[in-house]
Parts: C-alpha cells; structure tokens; sequence
C-alpha cells in the first residue's frame, strides 16, 4: 500500500514534469517578449497595407579598418516606393550621389559623380527585385528589410530573442524601443507609437566581426499621403552619362579564382 | 593706438583665412577622391545592411570575395591579369571610346568600368581592336 503511494507520488511528479517539458523547451526557443512581438506585427501589417510611401532617412555605415579605427559613412537618402512594382532611391553622401530606378522591368542605377550607368533585368515584383538585387548583383537598397511586403516574416527568420525596451523619442517622435537578438546580427527597431506604427530607427549591429559595426537608418520624415509621380521610376540617361555593366557572376567567380591565387 | 591694432590683427587674421580654408578643403578633397574611397575598398570589416536570414548567405559569400581585398580591391600592381578588378584606377590613364564602349588606358593596360553592387570597380579586359 505504501510502496504503491510512493510510486503514484513518484509517477505524477514525472508525469508534471512530462506534461511540463514541452512548454519548457517552447519557451527558450521563442523567447520574445509578446509586446516586441505585437508592436513588430502591427508594424508590419501597417506598411503591407500602404499603396506607395516616400520616405526621407540618414543613414549611418560603420567599417572598420585594419587599424581598429572606426569611420561612420553617413548618407542621406530619399525612398519613393510604390507596390507593386516600383521604386526611386536617391542617396547621397561624401562617397556617393547615386540613383536607382526599378519601374517592374529593369533595374538601373546612375552614379550622378561619375555619370555612369548599368542596367540590369530583373525580376517584376518589388520583394522579388530586393533578394535578386542582393544575391545577383551584390546591391542592398538602405534599409530594404523595412521595404518587403511581410516585414514581420523576413525579420522573424533568424531572431532568437525579442524585448521590449520601452519607450523613446526619435528625433521628437516618441516611438516604441524593440530589440531583438539573431544568430549573427542583432538589431533594433523604434516604432512610431500612435496610429500610424511606422518605423522611425533601425539599427542591425553586425556582432561577431570585430569592433561590430553597425548600419543605421533614421527615418525623418514618412509620408504616405502624398501620390508619386509616375516618371520619377524612369531613367533617361543624360548627355554625358556613358552605359557600363553590373560584374556578371562569371566575372565575380573570375575575381575569386583569382585572389585564391594571390593568396597562395 | 588701439584701434590701428585692432586693424594689423584683423587684417593678418583675414589674410590667413583663405590659406587655412584652402588647406582644409585640399584635406577633405584628397580624402573623398583618394584616401577615404581607398579605405572604402581595402582592409576593412564593414556592417550588414540587412537582417534578413536570406541575405545571410549572399552577404557571407560575398564578403568572402570582398574580405582579401587588401590584394585585389586596392591599387593595381605593375602587371595585372585580365579580369582583375580594382577599387581605383592608377595614375596617368586616358579614357578612350572603341565601338561605343569607353576604356581606360594606363600604361598598356586596358580597363573597363563596371557596378560592383553600388561601387564602381574597374576591371582589366584584353585591348580592344
């Protein structure tokens, strides 16, 4: 009678602790505080739903030298994006005054310093145009993460944490502070708090290369009222502008061939 | 007195504004058109732009080709293979324009300008007939 108790005893404990396990493990895999969680979401959901939007920014590019030193690249960039298929970027800094065009058929980018242009086909969706402009021809557009149309899944897929920080101003704007940790970048976000969840910072520290730099992007002014123009997505070369290629992947494999011997 | 002072130091201080400012913009010029684009291209660690997990593996590839760039994306060697590319050109190269493309000729080498990405890279082609 007495063994029987003690093994009952010993069966529900194991059996809570069974019963237990499941949730134990659920929550140290998706350890995101459920605020993060819904501000991101309702972020996400608010810009999906935008016909076109432009947007003014600074971003900041952090790179690191072989010295240690630190330098901050700081461009100013105006976005106008219209879904499905088009786009206007305009960023300007001490390196580069540089445009690019997508009108859901090319993609074409015009260095305004050097009055050269290359044109390249590309796929006839804006999300679609993004990962090919990054895997084929080596451009990331400033802060493309925010311009996808599920936001929310594309930053979700490597996060391994999430907290609310709290709330900030962001150039007067008071905004939402997320943070969220991922495999090999981390990255944090402010949200606009008030009807329009719209993003006003984010910051991706890249953290396992050394002096972990980062990339930033102030958004100062966001305006999805005001209609685009229509041939602002069209390039017409100037005068003085002369045609050059994007590198094809051959060449880049070239490039690569080719430092593996230097290296040797 | 006073006054005549007051007009030598002002007028030594306006005189010496132009050298100074000169100085400066001279600086800041070398370091965007020389320096600091170098920089861009050689021996640097630089940040992501992107958090999302499908650029991951296009960024790590490619900074993989970008990471010995100290050898290749710098200023180019007294002999250079074709395909070679470059952050920069060398000094004393004439652009000249052959069926309707534009090369760069320094010192009986021949280049092309093509966008790396946002960058304009040159790279070494074979002489064009």
């Amino acid at each position: 009678m007495n063994i029987s108790l003690k093994a009952g005893r010993l069966f529900c404990v194991f059996f809570v602790f069974y019963l237990l396990l499941p949730s134990i493990s659920y929550s140290e895999n998706s350890d995101i505080d459920p605020m993060a969680d819904k501000i991101l979401r309702q972020m996400s959901e608010y810009l999906k739903g935008l016909d076109h939007f432009i947007i003014r920014a600074e971003t900041a590019y952090e790179t690191v030298l072989d010295t240690g030193q630190k330098l901050t690249y700081l461009n100013q960039v105006s976005v106008y994006l219209q879904r499905p298929n088009r786009l206007y970027v305009h960023r300007t800094g001490m390196i580069r005054d540089q445009e690019i065009f997508y009108n859901g058929k090319t993609l074409t980018i015009f260095g305004r310093k050097k009055r050269l242009y290359a044109i390249a086909q590309v796929p006839p969706t804006l999300d679609s145009m993004f990962d090919y402009a990054i895997s084929q021809l080596h451009l990331t557009a400033p802060g493309s993460d925010l311009f996808y149309t599920d936001v929310y899944g594309g930053l979700m897929g490597d996060v391994e944490s999430g907290m609310y920080i709290g709330k900030n101003k962001v150039n007067g704007i008071m905004c939402h502070h997320l943070a969220y940790r991922g495999s090999e970048v981390d990255w944090q976000l402010w949200v606009e708090d008030g009807p329009c969840p719209i993003p006003r910072k984010y910051v991706i520290t890249t953290k396992w290369v050394t002096g972990a730099p980062e990339y930033s992007m102030t958004i100062l002014d966001f305006d999805s009222k005001t209609p685009i123009p229509g041939p602002i997505f069209i390039f017409k070369p100037p005068k003085d502008a002369k045609r050059v290629a994007f590198l094809t992947p051959s060449q880049i494999e070239r490039l690569k061939k080719h430092i593996k011997e230097q290296r040797k | 007195m006073r006054l005549i002072l007051f007009v030598i130091i002002t007028g030594c201080f306006i005189l010496t504004l132009p050298v100074v400012q000169h100085n400066n913009t001279r600086h800041v010029m070398s370091l965007s058109s020389g320096k600091a684009y170098a920089y861009y291209g050689v021996g640097r660690r630089i940040a992501r732009r992107t958090a999302r997990r499908t650029a991951r593996r296009v960024v790590r590839r490619h900074s993989y080709y970008r990471a010995p760039a100290a050898v290749v994306y710098g200023a180019p060697a007294a002999a250079v293979a074709i395909g070679a590319t470059f952050a920069s050109l060398p000094s004393g190269c004439t652009s000249l324009v052959i069926n309707g493309l534009t090369y760069y000729h320094c010192g009986g080498t021949y280049y092309q300008a093509a966008y790396d990405g946002p960058n304009i890279v040159y790279v070494v082609v074979d002489p064009p007939r």
